[in-house]
């Protein structure tokens, strides 16, 4: 079971830092899009209608689902201020808490996010713009998935502190 | 339960959770889903939190802040600051104090290309500070210009602390960035002006500073302007595309990033490893704001809605004080948050509370919004959280405590109080700008 448990935290921290890093590659799609924007619109006089919803699915993407990554470095910002007042046995004790105060919260949320996500996949849900995109209905969608990668990561770091397994700890959770 | 026992309510559990080191962003969501679930039950509840947070990825202005933190993260690894550095020192000549002010030139400059203050004084840090300290600068000046001087980027445009104000108060960006300008030389002037007084009245605290080229007559010294054409020309092409109404700020943010990817192929310091180490720390750092954002988000939602934001707005304005002084009371309140709060979460929470006050007493969101950013300038440089001062620790040489940070930015907070003041109330040193544009 032990060895399960480690084999579920080894391949939850690849796919994490995996789609964490392929989240930087949407960051630079965004910027190359939005600079294209501006040199079609006034270069070419040929502005386009897809450019400002797809910047903001790509960039959406990119701040949801790097939540595994951040989470795997444990680079959530937080204030560790009484470590040094309680001494490193308590604070350890102290993380575990954050971590399933942070599960708690973001297990709930996802239940709050579950009803709108299952909603707009019976009924799709479309922009309104001159492209009329399907962005709402996948960003309803994209909150969900990323609560539950959230969640799943941070299953992952609670595995490490009972096995003491964990890497660098400054950060937050 | 009355708002004022909710209110309470609220604000001991965000402290409680925050002791204990749960993540900003959790700490804000966790007491938001703990409102709305307690007030308004599971289904209603649920409702109103997932409307709340799916809200955040709407926000088209704030792509412009990943975009920014991509383009620090390029200068930082470009070398472009260690040029700058160099030129600016050639530049400038020879004079008592010049590196200090050096400094400070390059920090405005950087400012200005960037808007990200963390980066910002870890290049400081790594090239004037060591530089500073092998010169027999005095340390606490030394450490002290490099905080203040780093921290100018929250104020200077393309500050990013505004781009999130001007979302969270739904005021104009473009108005914000130009009424920052004259307040954030005024503060970069006064810190110059305390550098020299303080190496003229004692001058072993800045021993002159002496390469051959500074011995140069200044036309000559022209020669090595090359080493800031290139930020001049980055910061001219990004501010420019927004005040001519060519870009928004977000296309102009991607643009800066471009522009900073160029400016690194030129100099020759472009490379997929630069490049990919400058997009995984974006990630990082934009991965970890948005919870924040979301936090924050999710609980001023709520506790608008239960008549929270109302209440406090009551009781700003039923304060039996002058309209003036109703603004400091916000600004003292935003110093507090500040200890133990991130910006991003004081302006989430904070903003909407304040800006309809600030609206109803008569005064202009947009001055309001410059004297935000330098409180959060005051915030990012004062004890025991200030993050400026942890920045600096972090590339700092070993023999330099926390405690010594701290003192030395004692005088530059005060500098900063002087700067917030003279702009409190002289409110045309920020609007005079903007209202060219209108």
């Amino acid at each position: 079971m032990k060895l399960l448990f480690a084999r579920y935290a080894d391949a939850m921290d690849t796919v994490s830092v995996f789609v964490g890093q392929g989240c930087s590659v949407l960051f630079f799609a965004c910027i190359a899009v939005s600079a294209l924007e501006v040199v079609l619109r006034y270069g070419f006089d040929a502005p386009t209608l897809w450019s400002t919803e797809l910047v903001m699915a790509l960039c959406a993407s990119a701040w949801v689902l790097s939540v595994g990554y951040v989470t795997e470095r444990h680079r959530h910002i937080s204030i560790t201020m009484l470590e040094i007042f309680v001494g490193e046995r308590i604070w350890r004790v102290f993380r575990l808490i954050q971590m399933l105060v942070a599960t708690g919260a973001i297990l709930i949320l996802s239940m709050a996010l579950y009803h709108p996500a299952a909603k707009v996949l019976s009924r799709i849900e479309y922009s309104g713009t001159a492209m009329n995109s399907m962005q709402p209905t996948y960003l309803k969608i994209l909150l969900f998935v990323g609560s539950i990668f959230y969640i799943l990561q941070l299953l992952s770091n609670v595995i490490r502190w009972v096995q003491r397994t964990e890497g660098d700890v400054t950060g937050g959770h | 339960m009355g708002i004022e026992i909710i209110t309470l309510l609220i604000v001991v559990s965000l402290l409680a959770l925050m002791a204990l080191g749960v993540p900003l962003g959790i700490t804000t969501l966790t007491v938001s889903l703990a409102t709305a679930l307690l007030y308004f039950g599971e289904r209603a509840g649920f409702f109103i939190v997932a409307a709340n947070v799916s809200e955040v990825l709407h926000k088209y202005e704030l792509i412009a802040v990943p975009f920014f933190v991509f383009m620090a993260n390029v200068l930082e690894r470009s070398g472009i600051a260690h040029s700058m550095f160099d030129s600016m020192a050639i530049l400038g000549g020879r004079f008592r104090g010049s590196v200090g002010v050096q400094t400070t030139f390059v920090a405005v400059l950087l400012a200005a290309m960037s808007g990200i203050m963390g980066g910002e004084i870890v290049m400081l840090g790594l090239i004037a500070l060591p530089q500073m300290l092998r010169l027999g600068y005095d340390r606490k000046l030394a450490i002290g210009i490099i905080c203040a001087a780093g921290a100018l980027a929250t104020l200077i445009p393309p500050s990013v602390v505004l781009i999130v104000y001007g979302l969270a108060a739904q005021v104009s960006i473009t108005k914000l960035f130009a009424a920052s300008a004259i307040p954030g030389l005024i503060l970069a002037l006064l810190y110059i002006a305390y550098i020299l007084v303080r190496v003229r009245l004692k001058p072993e605290m800045a021993p002159i500073y002496d390469i051959p080229e500074t011995g140069l007559p200044f036309f000559q010294r022209l020669k090595f302007l090359k080493g800031i054409a290139l930020p001049a020309l980055l910061i001219g092409t990004v501010l420019g595309v927004i005040y001519s109404g060519i870009a928004t700020v977000t296309e102009a943010a991607a643009i800066g990033a471009v522009g900073a990817l160029v400016v690194a192929a030129v100099r020759k310091e472009l490379n997929w490893g630069m490049a990919r180490d400058a997009m995984r720390q974006t990630v990082i750092t934009v991965g970890s704001i948005v919870w924040l954002v979301i936090g924050a988000v999710s609980l001023i939602g709520i506790y608008n809605r239960i008549g929270g934001g109302e209440f406090l707005r009551g009781m700003l304005t039923a304060l039996d004080i002058g309209p003036i002084w109703v603004i400091v009371v916000m600004m003292l309140i935003v110093m507090v948050l500040g200890t133990f709060l991130e910006w991003i979460a004081i302006i989430f929470i904070t903003v909407p509370i304040f800006a309809p006050v600030v609206i109803d007493l008569g005064f202009d969101p947009v001055w309001f919004g410059v004297l935000f950013a330098m409180n959060i300038q005051m915030y990012y440089l004062s004890p025991p959280f200030g993050p400026a001062c942890f920045f600096l620790k972090s590339v700092a040489p070993k023999d330099i405590q926390l405690q010594e940070i701290f003192v030395a930015v004692l005088p530059f907070i005060a500098l900063q109080a002087v700067g917030l003041f003279l702009v409190l109330f002289n409110p045309q040193l920020a609007l005079w700008l903007p209202s060219l544009f209108d």
